[in-house]
C-alpha cells in the first residue's frame, strides 16, 4: 500500500501557516499565517471565501467558537472574536506588493477583543464559546481563564503548578479541568472549582523537552501530549485525588517541598511512546477519537491509532521546508442530512434544490462533508488536504 | 570592427536559442577559437558564463540545426577544456559558499554536463590530431597532459562533486564518473590505447602521458585496462617507449598488479592451473619488461615476502631471455657471502634461496657440474654451514643437496641424519620439480581471465542486500499481518520514512538510516563511504560492528580470506573524521580481530605499513599494537578482551600527530601508555620483566651443575615451569601462534627493520615508535615460546636489531625495550646455546650495563638494567669456563 497522497493543495501567501481550524460543517477551513493574515477557505471549491489581516504579528490560534464566531489570537497580544459573513468580505489573496496595505481588505465584524499575553507562543484554549484560557498577563508561568459574555471577566487567575516549570507552552480546557503543558516538560491537570479556586490533580514531568502540543480524548478520559523530544505521552484525565491545592502565586501561600514531593510522586502517565524522531510540533486528535496525527520537525506527518498508539501512516506533509500545524476535519456532523436521509423533508429539499438548479452543488457538498479531511499547514504557505481513514 | 569583434558582439546579444546555431557555426569555423588568445578567451568565457548555462539544454533538445555539435566542437580543444575546467573551479567555490543557491548549482551542473559531453571516448585522439597541426605542439601536449593525466579535470570535477553534495542532496549525475579516480584512470588507459592505435609518431608522448596517468593514484586500474588481450599490443609498445626512470616505476606497478590480481588468491587452485597462470604471467613480463630491467626486477621480487608465484614468473622471464645462468651465478655469489648471511633479513635470504632453487631445473648438466666445482658454490655452502642459525644452515644444506643431486659426477651430499633438516628440505624440494616456461600461445589469456572470474565469483558469493521492502527489514510491516483484522478500516499505509532518522545536529534534517553491516564487504563499503549525509553514521555503525563481524566470519566461508587484506588496508588508514567516541579503541579491536583471524595476510601487511606509507604516529602505533596483541591472544597466554570498557581507553582525543610526536617526551610518555593499546603492551612487558627477573634474583646464588654429561638443555623458563608443576598434571595450553609466529608476525617486522630505521625512527617519529617496534617483536617472541620451531632464528634477528640500536640511544623508553628484549631472549633460549652463539654480545651487554646502568635517568628502567645485569652476570658466572674456552678459541 502506497503512502497517502494529498487530494488538494490550497495555496495561500508565501508565509508559514501557523494555525488551522475546520468549520463544524466540514466544508470550510480557516488558516492563519505568520504575517497575521487569515484566509477562510471553501473546501469544496478550494478557493478563499474571505481574506483579511487579523493581526499585525504572527497568528497563534484560529478557532471556531460557534457556527459563525471565529476566534483569532496573535503575537501582537490581541485576541479577537469575529462574526464571519463571507459574503461581505474580499476574496483576493494578497500579493507581496499589496500585502503592505491590509486596510484595503474588509475585515469581519468584531464581536469581542481583549489584550492577552502572547509572549510565550502558547495557543489559547477555549471551552464552548465563552471560556478562554490564556497564559497569565503578568507571569508567563501561570494561566488566566476569562469569560467573554455577558461581560469580560476573569473567574480564575494566575493558576500555577506550584513548582518551577518554566513558561506555559500548551493549554486545553475540558469540562471542569484545565490541562497545561510547560516548558520544563511538565504536564499538569487542574480541577476548576466553582469558587474560583483550582486544585492540581495531576503533575508529571512527561517530557525531557518543552511540551508543544496536547489534545484531550473526552470519551477515553485521557490526554496526550507531545513535545520537542520524540515522545508522545498519554495521561489520565480522571485522576480523582487532589494532589494539593493549586494556588495563585499569592505572597502568603507556599507549598512545602515535602508536600510537593509526596504529592507529585503518584502522577504517572498511562503510557509513553517514542516515535524516534525529535520534535513533534503539532498534535491533533480527530473528533471520533480513533486516530491522531502529529506534525514533526523532520517535515513528516505521522498518523497513529489512539488506543494502540500504532503508526498507521507517515508521509511528507509539505515541500522541503517542513510542516508547522495540522488539523482534522469533522467526521461527526450534526446535521439533519446525516440523520434523516430518507425523511420526506429531506426528499422535498432535494427536489427543491434540483428545481433551482443546485443539485450538483449539493451533491458535491455532501461528498465533501463526508470526507475525512486532514489539513496540513506547511512552512511554504501551502495547505495540503488529505482524505484519510 | 573586425570579424572577431563582430562575433563577440553577436554572442553577447543573443536573446533566443534560435540565434545560436549559426553563430556557433561561425565561431567553430574561426581558426583562432582553439588557440590561446584574448579573443578565444573572451568568447569562451562569454559562452561558459552566460550562453551555455542559459541555452545548453535548449541546444541539446534542438538537434536539427547542429548547434550542439558546433558547441561541443568549439570546446573540444586543449584551450576549450582548460576554460571549462577553470570556470568549473570558480563556480564550485561559489556553490560551496552558497549551497542553497539553486541558480549557481544549475550553472555548475550545466558546465559539468558539457564537460561530460566532451570528455568522451576518443577525446585524446581528437586532441592529438589537433595538436599535430599546431606549431606549438609540445606546449599544447604538456597542457593537455596536465588536464587529463595531471589530475586537473579529476581534481576540479571532484571538487565540484563535493560542493554539490554539500547540501546532502545526492543525485546520480552522469558526469560523476569524472570525479571518481578509479573510473577516470581506467578511462584514460582506454584513451591512451585508442590514441596510440599503432601510431608510432605519438609513441613517446603517449608513453609519457601514460606514466603521468599512473601517478593519479590508481595505477592498478590503469594497468587493468592495459593488461587486456585487445590492448596488450599497445601496452607493449608504450612500455618500450618509457624513459628508464619511468620504466622502473612501471615495472614496480606491474609486479604489484600481477601479484594482487592474479596471484594473491591462487593457493586454492590446482597445480596445473597455477602453472598455466604463472606461464601466462611470464608471457606478460616478457612483453612488458625488457632484459635491461633484470637487476631492478630481482630486487623487487626479493623484497616481497611470500611471493613465490611471482618469483616463479620472474624465473620464467629470466629463462626466456637466457639470463638465468648469469642471475644464478650472481645470486649464488651473494647468497654465499658471509656478510649477507649474517646481516640480510631472513625473508630476503629465503627469497634468494627460492630463486636459486627455481633456476636449478633450467640449468644444463654441464653448467651444474661446473658450478658444483666452482669456488663460489663451495665457499657459499661452507659459509652457510658455518652460520649459527639453523634456518640459514638448512638453506645452505638444501641448496647443496638439490644441486649435487643433479650432478652425477660429484659425490652426493647425505644430510638426512642432521636433525630437523629432513623436514626443512621437504619444504624446499617441490621447487625443484617446477619447470615453468613462458606461454606462447594465445590461449594463455584464458588462464588469466579465469582469475578475474574467480575474483568476481568470490565477490558475488556475498549476496547484495535488498534495500527496501523485504519483510525482515521493515519492522513496521512485518508485524502487520496478524493485526490487520483488528485494525479493520485503519489499515496502515506504507511507512515511507522507516529508512530515515533525525540528524544529530538538526532534527529537521532527515538522514538515511544506516543498517548494521552484515558482510565484510559491507564493512569496507561503509568505511569507504564518502556521501556527506551518511558517511558519519556509516563509519560509526561499521566501527561498532567490525570486530563482531570479523570474529564471526573467522570460521565461516571464504569471506574473510577474500576481503581481509582490503579491510586491513582500510582500517590502517581510517581516521576519526567525525569525532566518534571510542574510535581508537574500536578501530584497534577490529584490527586485532583481523590479525587474529587472518594472521597470514594481515600481520605482514601491518608490518609493511608501519614502515611505509603515509601514516601518522598514532596509526603506526595502533598497527604495532594490533600485531603484538594478536600474537598474545593467539598464544593463549593473554586473551584479548575485545569488549574493552571505556575506562581502559584514553579519555580525550590526541593532539594532531605531528605536534603530539613533538611533545611525546619522556615525561609524558607514561601518561600515553593508555593510548593505542600501549597499556596492554606495557602490562605484557611488565609481566615478562617481573617473571624473568624474579627468577634471576631468587636464583642468583644458585649454582647449576652443568658438568653432567648427556643432559638435555632446556631453557631456564621451561625448567622453572617444570619445577613449579612438579608432579601435578596441569592442563596443556594450546599455542596457536607457535606455527605462524615467525612467518606471519616476527619476520615481516624484522625484514622491514632496515627501512624502518632508515626512514622513520631517526627523524619523524623517534624513540616512541622505535621502542614500541622493539617491544612488539619481543612480545611476539615471548608469546611464541615454547612451541615455535624458529625461536632461535627469531632470537638471532632480535639480537642483531637491538645491537644496532643500543649504542645510539640513551632514551629510557628505548632502553627499556632493549632490556626487555634481552630478557625475553634469555628467557626463551637455553643458556648453553646463548653462550655458544651470543657470547660476544652478552659480554658486551654486560660491560655496557656495568658502565652505564647507574646513569640511567628513569628509575624503573634503571632497576630493570640492574636486574638484567644481575641476570647476565649470573649466567656468565655459571658458564665462565665455557666462555673462557670460547675466547681462547676466538684468539681472545
Amino acid at each position: 500500500m502506497a503512502y497517502p497522497a494529498a487530494v488538494a493543495t490550497l495555496r495561500a501567501l508565501a508565509q508559514p501557516i501557523t494555525s488551522l481550524a475546520f468549520h463544524e460543517s466540514n466544508l470550510r477551513l480557516v488558516s492563519g499565517d505568520d504575517s497575521g493574515w487569515c484566509i477562510h477557505w471553501s473546501v469544496l471549491t478550494r478557493r478563499p471565501l474571505a481574506v483579511w489581516k487579523s493581526h499585525s504579528e504572527s497568528i497563534l490560534t484560529v478557532k471556531w467558537l460557534s457556527d459563525d464566531l471565529l476566534l483569532t489570537h496573535g503575537r501582537d497580544n490581541k485576541l479577537y472574536v469575529h462574526r464571519l459573513d463571507p459574503t461581505t468580505l474580499d476574496t483576493d489573496i494578497p500579493t507581496p506588493s499589496t500585502m503592505s496595505t491590509p486596510d484595503a481588505w474588509r475585515k469581519p465584524w468584531l464581536v469581542a477583543s481583549m489584550d492577552v499575553n502572547a509572549l510565550n507562543f502558547c495557543s489559547v484554549a477555549t471551552l464552548g464559546s465563552n471560556l478562554i484560557a490564556v497564559p497569565g498577563t503578568l507571569d508567563s508561568d501561570t494561566i488566566d481563564i476569562y469569560t467573554l459574555l455577558p461581560a469580560l471577566s476573569r473567574p480564575y487567575k494566575a493558576i500555577s503548578a506550584g513548582i518551577k516549570t518554566g513558561i506555559i507552552m500548551a493549554l486545553a480546557l475540558h469540562a471542569d479541568v484545565l490541562i497545561a503543558g510547560y516548558e520544563s516538560g511538565h504536564v499538569a491537570i487542574f480541577q476548576l472549582q466553582d469558587n474560583g479556586s483550582t486544585n492540581i490533580v495531576y503533575l508529571c514531568k512527561a517530557h525531557s523537552q518543552p511540551v508543544l502540543s496536547l489534545a484531550v480524548h473526552a470519551d477515553d478520559a485521557t490526554v496526550i501530549t507531545s513535545g520537542a523530544d520524540s515522545k508522545i505521552v498519554k495521561h489520565p484525565l480522571d485522576r480523582p485525588p487532589t494532589l494539593y491545592p493549586s494556588s495563585p502565586k499569592s505572597p502568603g501561600h507556599s507549598i512545602s517541598e515535602n508536600e510537593k514531593h509526596s504529592a507529585i510522586s503518584p502522577s504517572i502517565p498511562i503510557s509513553s511512546h517514542d516515535i524516534k524522531h525529535t520534535g513533534i510540533s503539532s498534535l491533533n486528535l480527530r473528533d471520533d477519537g480513533e486516530i491522531f496525527a502529529v506534525a514533526c520537525w523532520d517535515g513528516n506527518v505521522r498518523v497513529f491509532r489512539y488506543f494502540s498508539m500504532k503508526l498507521l501512516a507517515s508521509f511528507p506533509g509539505g515541500r522541503q521546508d517542513g510542516v508547522s500545524c495540522l488539523e482534522f476535519g469533522r467526521t461527526i456532523i450534526d446535521s439533519d442530512e446525516n440523520t434523516q436521509e430518507t425523511s420526506p423533508e429531506r426528499q422535498h429539499k432535494e427536489v427543491q434544490s434540483f428545481v433551482i438548479g443546485k443539485a450538483l452543488r449539493h451533491k458535491a457538498e455532501q461528498k465533501a462533508k463526508s470526507r475525512h479531511w486532514l489539513a496540513v499547514g506547511g512552512k511554504d504557505g501551502r495547505i495540503g488536504l488529505w482524505d484519510i481513514y | 570592427m573586425n570579424a572577431e569583434d563582430t562575433l563577440l558582439v553577436r554572442l553577447k546579444r543573443v536573446s533566443a536559442v534560435a540565434e545560436l546555431p549559426p553563430l556557433l557555426s561561425d565561431l567553430n569555423s574561426s581558426p583562432s577559437i582553439r588557440q590561446p588568445s584574448s579573443f578565444s578567451m573572451q568568447i569562451l568565457l562569454q559562452l561558459l558564463n552566460a550562453t551555455i548555462p542559459e541555452y545548453y539544454h535548449a541546444l541539446k533538445a534542438d538537434k536539427r540545426d547542429g548547434g550542439i555539435m558546433h558547441c561541443r566542437s568549439i570546446f573540444s580543444s586543449v584551450n576549450g577544456l582548460g576554460a571549462i575546467v577553470s570556470v568549473i573551479g570558480t563556480r564550485s567555490a561559489q556553490v560551496r559558499s552558497r549551497p542553497r543557491d539553486e541558480t549557481e548549482r544549475g550553472k555548475l551542473l550545466v558546465l559539468l554536463e558539457l564537460l561530460n559531453d566532451i570528455v568522451r571516448p576518443g577525446v585524446i585522439s581528437v586532441l592529438a590530431s589537433q595538436l599535430r597541426e599546431s606549431d606549438k605542439e609540445v606546449l599544447y601536449w604538456q597542457e593537455g597532459s596536465s588536464l587529463f593525466a595531471g589530475s586537473k579535470i579529476l581534481g576540479y570535477v571532484g571538487d565540484a562533486y563535493n560542493a554539490l553534495n554539500q547540501s546532502g542532496e545526492f543525485a546520480n549525475w552522469k558526469w560523476a564518473w569524472m570525479a571518481d579516480g578509479k573510473k577516470f584512470t581506467a578511462f584514460l588507459a582506454g584513451e591512451v590505447v585508442k590514441a596510440y592505435n599503432g601510431n608510432v609518431t605519438e609513441l613517446a608522448r603517449l608513453a609519457k602521458f601514460m606514466s603521468r596517468s599512473m601517478d593519479l593514484g590508481y595505477p592498478d586500474h590503469f594497468m587493468r585496462k592495459l593488461i587486456e588481450k585487445d590492448n596488450f599490443y599497445a601496452a607493449t609498445d608504450l612500455s618500450s617507449a618509457l624513459p628508464s626512470v619511468d620504466r622502473m616505476t612501471f615495472t614496480k606497478i606491474l609486479l604489484h598488479y600481477l601479484q594482487s590480481t592474479y596471484l594473491d588468491r591462487l593457493n586454492s587452485q590446482e597445480a596445473d592451473a597455477i602453472t598455466r597462470r604463472i606461464e601466462a604471467l611470464g608471457m606478460i613480463l616478457v612483453q612488458l619488461v625488457p632484459p635491461s630491467q633484470e637487476d631492478h626486477l630481482l630486487k623487487l621480487v626479493q623484497a616481497g615476502a611470500g611471493q613465490l608465484f611471482l618469483r616463479r614468473a620472474v624465473v620464467c622471464w629470466l629463462v626466456f631471455h637466457g639470463l638465468h645462468e648469469e642471475v644464478f651465478e650472481n645470486t649464488l655469489r651473494q647468497w654465499g657471502d658471509r656478510i649477507v648471511i649474517k646481516n640480510l633479513q631472513l625473508s630476503r635470504q629465503e627469497a634468494q634461496t627460492e630463486i636459486l632453487l627455481l633456476i636449478i631445473p633450467h640449468l644444463t648438466v654441464s653448467y651444474i657440474k661446473q658450478t658444483t666445482q666452482s669456488p663460489a658454490f663451495l665457499e657459499g655452502v661452507s659459509n652457510r654451514l658455518q652460520a649459527m642459525r639453523p634456518k640459514l644452515r638448512f638453506m645452505g644444506m638444501a641448496f647443496a643437496t638439490a644441486l649435487t643431486a643433479r650432478d652425477d659426477s660429484s659425490p652426493r651430499l647425505k644430510l638426512d641424519e642432521v636433525d630437523g633438516f629432513d623436514e626443512e628440505y621437504n619444504n624446499w624440494k617441490p621447487l625443484l620439480d617446477i619447470h615453468d616456461v613462458v606461454a606462447t600461445d594465445e590461449s594463455c589469456w584464458d588462464d588469466l581471465n579465469d582469475s578475474q572470474e574467480i575474483a568476481t565469483e568470490n565477490s558475488q558469493l556475498i549476496p547484495e542486500r535488498e534495500s527496501g521492502d523485504s519483510e525482515e527489514e521493515n519492522p513496521h510491516q512485518s508485524g502487520l499481518e496478524s493485526e490487520t483484522e483488528e485494525e479493520g478500516e485503519f489499515r496502515p499505509f506504507a511507512i515511507i520514512d522507516d529508512g530515515s532518522e533525525d540528524s544529530d545536529d538538526d532534527p529537521t534534517v532527515r538522514r538515511e538510516k544506516v543498517r548494521p553491516p552484515v558482510y565484510m564487504i559491507d564493512l569496507i563499503a561503509y568505511f569507504n563511504d564518502s556521501n556527506e549525509s551518511t558517511s558519519a553514521q556509516k563509519h560509526k555503525v561499521a566501527l561498532m560492528h567490525a570486530t563482531k563481524i570479523i570474529l564471526r566470519k573467522a570460521d565461516y566461508g571464504q569471506e574473510l580470506a577474500t576481503t581481509s587484506k582490503e579491510l586491513a588496508q582500510v582500517l590502517c588508514g581510517l581516521r576519526n573524521n567525525f569525532g566518534l567516541n571510542d574510535f581508537d579503541q574500536q578501530k584497534m579491536n577490529a584490527m586485532i580481530a583481523l590479525c587474529v583471524t587472518a594472521p597470514e595476510t594481515v600481520s605482514p601487511l601491518h608490518a609493511e605499513y608501519v614502515t611505509f606509507g603515509d601514516y601518522s604516529l598514532q596509526e603506526r602505533l595502533i598497527m604495532l599494537s594490533s600485531i603484538a596483541l594478536a600474537a598474545l591472544h593467539l598464544s593463549g597466554k593473554s586473551t584479548y578482551n575485545f569488549e574493552v570498557s571505556r575506562e581502559d581507553m584514553f579519555p580525550s582525543r590526541l593532539l594532531p600527530p605531528d605536534i603530539h610526536a613533538r611533545f611525546a617526551l619522556e615525561k609524558d610518555y607514561p601518561q600515553d601508555l593508555g593510548r593505542f593499546g600501549l597499556s596492554y603492551i606495557e602490562n605484557s612487558v611488565r609481566a615478562i620483566k617481573s617473571s624473568s627477573l624474579r627468577e634471576s634474583v631468587t636464583n642468583a646464588i644458585e649454582n647449576a651443575d652443568t658438568s653432567k654429561s648427556g643432559e638435555i638443555f632446556v631453557s631456564r623458563r621451561l625448567q622453572t615451569e617444570r619445577d613449579q608443576r612438579g608432579g601435578k598434571n596441569l592442563a596443556v595450553q594450546k599455542n596457536s601462534l607457535a606455527k605462524i609466529a615467525g612467518q606471519s608476525f616476527f619476520f615481516p617486522l624484522a625484514s622491514r627493520w632496515k627501512s624502518f630505521t632508515s626512514t622513520l625512527s631517526r627523524n619523524a617519529f623517534g624513540e616512541m615508535l622505535l621502542a614500541h617496534y622493539v617491544k612488539t617483536m619481543a612480545i611476539i617472541l615471548n608469546s611464541s615460546y615454547p612451541a615455535a620451531t624458529d625461536i632461535f632464528d627469531m632470537s638471532s634477528e632480535l639480537m642483531i636489531i637491538i645491537s644496532t640500536i643500543r649504542r645510539d640511544t640513551g632514551e629510557p623508553s628505548v632502553l627499556e625495550a632493549i632490556f626487555t628484549s634481552i630478557l625475553v631472549i634469555m628467557d626463551v633460549n637455553e643458556e648453553a646455546s646463548l653462550i655458544q652463539y651470543f657470547s660476544k654480545q652478552f659480554l658486551e651487554i654486560k660491560e655496557y650495563l656495568e658502565a652505564s646502568w647507574e646513569g640511567i635517568g628513569a628509575e624503573d628502567v634503571r632497576n630493570l638494567a640492574a636486574g638484567l645485569l644481575v641476570k647476565i652476570s649470573e649466567m656468565v658466572n655459571k658458564w665462565q669456563r665455557r666462555l673462557v674456552g670460547e675466547y681462547i678459541s676466538m684468539g681472545g
